[in-house]
């Protein structure tokens, strides 16, 4: 402004030449400020697992979909939780993720995913919010229970080591956090180089089938009730004993594997709520 | 891995470096020495990371900074203590802390400072430190944009070329801008603050008053005085006509106030246009091809001595146009005795060649051609050194020393004319020039200056002659300072002559001029389409661009409406996850994200699609609530 004022006063061509360039500068900077939101699609992908008020990890895929301008320090929020991703390359994507946490079991709305940016010149913040059209499922969160068959048992029964998932055996394989597994089974150099959170998964031992009935729990309410369910079914998962559940409404055998724990928790998260029945 | 940090501080040295350096031969001793010091001290307390001056002893340097130069601003002293003081600060900043705040501020003082400079010189090396402030400002700022948003971030180094490589593009997209607002700024005619411009200073060379034997040696200078664009022309056509001495005191021949007649009356000649754009100066004479005509493009008063006047003592760079008449004679509105006068105490040798020379013949032609002769005969040589300093120079030149530069001939052959009733007198200007063929225009310099006489011849008029050219080693002497320029020499030159034609002299006049050229050049088009060839041209093109507007169009059209096109968009943002398959339908689309505003969009779009009729206003009114609708729920 001042430097404006001084050129039209002076009549000075030199400062006139100050005041183009600056404002030469302003007009493309504000064109590559808008041009740096432009064309960015995300992807939300959440863990395959997520439970009411525990805080997960959410993962989001950017994809810079320009065919000449790069993405530059791109601000990914979600509530009050944001990643930055520094650069991204044209026609490219990356994963960022950021922690969220979701209160309550059942259906909840993809959250709003926040892109802003300061680029260029930090003078001015952009920003553009997209909500993802689809809904998570929120399991109960697990609640420490003991089940009928270990009451009084100081630790686990030794087993025999077999093919199926578990926390206490030798290790299996690596593959994709899905939301539940404890941090420390997260295998964070792998993560770091494929983009994306990879968990250790170790084998189980073989126990006896538990049949979960959910109304004999011993929780105060139904949701401490569901919360123990879950914990027993994930514990169970864990170490390779089949698992099933007894509602009012229907009986789901016992089996083991992760389809069949998700089909369960699935049950315990919707139980009660509207067009399911309790 | 690189540390942003680093790239950054450099930058700002670079900045400071910028800002400065144009003003630094300007500044105060104190702000001389601070600078440098400071400029020292910031890099090295940046490598050890730590700053010299705390926040608050910087803000207590700096107001007393401020109050000590405050003091002395006034209005005849305004430049020198605000560059003073924003030297100072930014010497302060580069001490203190250096928090992006800092940065930014000691960005707008360095940009301040450099605008200052303007206020002090008008040279084409500004343009180098602005292009130069402006990349580095902008690859600073982004650089700082990401040491905000994390101060500890680390790039790859391929990350960090690719972002310093947009950070370029950025100033040199906004220098291009730059041209195209620098001529649409607007401007005032009569800037009020106009007497902050760096004003004229006044040169060795010509001077308003002939004075020969005050100098024992004459300095030559090579600065610039004008530069006169025209045809390459003969050298004995290149008198630069200044000013008209008529008034002999003594030795001192001074212009006449008064000059009889209004405009000249100039008979014969060829008539060559000229384009001068001189250097600034306090002078308020134009200089023009002997004989000046018509001059345009600034006012100026033209007497009937050929003599051109501004009104005022220019405070700005400008150019003139003028048609000038080379070897027309300037014919006098009578044969006056001004021109006849000479002083009381002429030495008696002067008198006795005088009364010789009137003696040879009863003709002005025949004593002219006998004074002519004497000059030629006496041997005389031209020089810058050992001339005559006596209290009557002109008799120690004719007689004893015979030696002195163009001053002394046209003194002594104009007091010599008179003396022997031939009316003559002086004319003040320039002789040659350095014609730069990369530019095609004269390079006319201080040591370019030159005086020769005019005489007037009864019934013909005013007739250049110029004695210096009589001297025995004229040759050489006059020849000499038109030594061919160096191929650089010439560059740099032609360089400095393009900034001032197409930046220093710009201003509202040209603005207004170009507005209206423009006009008329739209409005020349019309005449010019009854010329067959360009007619078919242009309908030619004018066809082919109606098959690209109208194929574009039928595109458009068939592509989508404007609210479809607005609905679509409204929909890839509301649903940015959503797969849809491509080429899909409006309904597949509302299916795919199941949302009812968006089956409802499909059935009255598709209701007057399909019917192949036009969207009715309730039609278009659903629809655009509904886009409204999906725009307010992306928020």
């Amino acid at each position: 402004m001042l430097l404006g004022f001084a050129a039209v006063n002076t009549g000075n061509n030199l400062i006139y030449l100050i005041v183009s360039a600056l404002l030469g500068f302003m007009s493309i900077t504000g064109v590559l400020g808008k041009g740096n939101l432009d064309r960015l699609q995300v992807t939300i992908l959440p863990p395959s697992e997520i439970y009411a008020g525990v805080t997960t990890l959410l993962t989001i895929r950017l994809r810079n979909q320009r065919r000449f301008l790069p993405g530059f320090l791109l601000c990914l929020s979600v509530g009050n939780n944001q990643t930055v991703v520094p650069y991204l390359s044209r026609q490219r994507d990356t994963h960022a993720t950021v922690r969220l946490c979701l209160d309550g079991r059942g259906y909840h709305a993809a959250p709003a995913v926040t892109i802003s940016s300061p680029f260029p010149v930090n003078f001015f913040v952009r920003a553009r919010t997209i909500i993802a059209d689809r809904q998570l499922l929120v399991f109960p969160a697990p609640l420490h229970c003991v089940a009928d068959d270990e009451q009084g048992r100081s630790r686990p029964r030794e087993g025999i080591s077999t093919a199926n998932r578990g926390s206490t055996g030798e290790l299996r394989q690596i593959s994709d956090y899905r939301g539940g597994e404890p941090v420390k089974l997260i295998h964070w150099r792998l993560s770091a180089k494929h983009g994306s959170l990879k968990v250790r998964e170790l084998s189980a031992t073989q126990r006896e089938p538990l049949v979960i009935d959910l109304l004999k729990l011993p929780g105060r309410t139904i949701e401490e009730q569901l919360r123990q369910a879950v914990f027993l079914i994930d514990r169970s998962q864990r170490n390779g004993r089949p698992v099933g559940l007894k509602l009012p409404h229907v009986t789901v055998p016992a089996q083991v594997g992760l389809p069949h724990k998700h089909q369960l928790l699935t049950e315990l998260a919707l139980y009660g709520q509207p067009s399911h029945p309790a | 891995m690189v540390n942003l940090r680093t790239p950054l501080n450099w930058l700002h040295y670079v900045i400071c470096l910028l800002g400065v350096a144009p003003v630094y031969s300007a500044l105060a001793l104190p702000a001389q020495i601070a600078l440098p010091l400071a400029l020292l001290g910031g890099i090295g307390a940046d490598r050890q990371q730590r700053t010299v001056i705390p926040d608050r002893g910087a803000t207590l340097a700096s107001l007393i900074f401020f109050i000590f130069y405050g003091w002395q601003v006034s209005f005849v002293n305004l430049i020198d203590p605000v560059m003073n003081i924003l030297a100072l600060l930014i010497a302060i900043r580069l001490l203190g802390a250096k928090s992006g705040r800092h940065l930014l501020q000691n960005y707008t003082l360095a940009l301040f400072s450099l605008a200052a400079s303007a206020l002090l010189k008008l040279d084409a090396s500004f343009l180098s430190y602005l292009i130069l402030m402006v990349f580095a400002i902008a690859v600073s700022l982004v650089l700082l944009t990401y040491v905000e948003s994390d101060e500890k971030m680390r790039l790859s180094a391929a990350e960090f070329r690719k972002i310093i490589t947009v950070a370029l593009l950025m100033p040199g997209i906004a220098l291009l801008l730059m041209l195209a607002f620098f001529v649409i700024l607007p401007r005032t005619q009569y800037p009020l603050w106009n007497f902050l411009n760096p004003g004229g200073t006044s040169k060795v060379g010509f001077s308003e008053e002939v004075r020969p034997g005050t100098v024992s040696n004459l300095a030559e200078t090579k600065t610039p005085v004008f530069r006169a664009k025209t045809m390459e022309l003969p050298k004995e056509d290149l008198y630069w006509r200044g000013i008209v001495l008529s008034q002999l005191e003594g030795n001192n021949w001074k212009r006449l106030p008064e000059v009889p007649g209004t405009t000249p009356d100039i008979r014969g000649g060829r008539a060559v246009a000229v384009t001068v754009y001189p250097e600034l100066n306090e002078r308020r004479y134009l200089f023009a091809l002997d004989v000046p005509g018509q001059i345009s493009g600034i006012r100026a008063a033209r007497d009937a001595e050929g003599v051109l006047t501004l009104h005022r003592t220019p405070r700005k760079r400008f150019f003139y146009e003028i048609v000038s008449h080379l070897g027309a004679t300037l014919k006098a509105p009578v044969r006056a005795d001004r021109w006849l006068q000479v002083p009381e105490n002429i030495s008696p040798r002067i008198v006795n060649l005088a009364q010789q020379l009137r003696a040879a013949g009863a003709t002005d032609d025949q004593r002219f051609a006998a004074l002519v002769n004497y000059f030629r005969t006496a041997k005389f040589s031209y020089s810058h050194r050992d001339l005559p300093r006596s209290s009557d120079p002109v008799d120690e030149f004719l007689f004893e020393r015979k030696a002195g530069y163009c001053e002394f001939f046209a003194s002594s052959f104009a007091l010599l004319a008179r003396l022997s009733d031939i009316p003559a007198r002086l004319v003040g200007g320039y002789y040659g020039g350095d014609y730069n063929d990369l530019g095609g225009y004269y390079l006319v310099s201080e040591d370019q200056a030159h005086v020769w006489v005019e005489v007037l011849f009864e019934g013909e008029g005013w007739r250049r002659f110029d004695p210096s050219t009589l001297a025995v080693n004229a040759a050489e002497e006059l020849q000499r300072s038109d030594a061919a320029l160096s191929l650089a020499q010439r560059l740099t030159d032609a360089a400095d002559y393009f900034w001032q034609r197409a930046v220093i002299v710009y201003d509202f006049d040209r603005q207004m001029t170009l507005l209206f050229a423009t006009g008329r050049n739209l409005r020349a088009l019309r005449p010019q389409l009854k010329k067959p060839a360009t007619t078919t041209v242009l309908m030619v093109l004018g066809g082919l661009g109606m098959i690209v507007v109208s194929g574009y169009w039928r595109r458009t059209r068939h592509r989508a409406h404007p609210l479809l096109r607005a609905y679509l968009r409204c929909v890839a943002r509301r649903y940015p996850a959503a797969v849809l398959p491509p080429r899909c339908g409006l309904t597949e689309l509302a299916e795919a994200v199941n949302d009812p505003r968006c089956q409802r969009f499909a059935d009255i779009y598709g209701g007057a699609f399909y019917r192949d009729r036009l969207l009715t206003r309730e039609e278009r009114e659903a629809l655009r609530e509904i886009i409204d609708q999906l725009k307010s729920a992306q928020h």
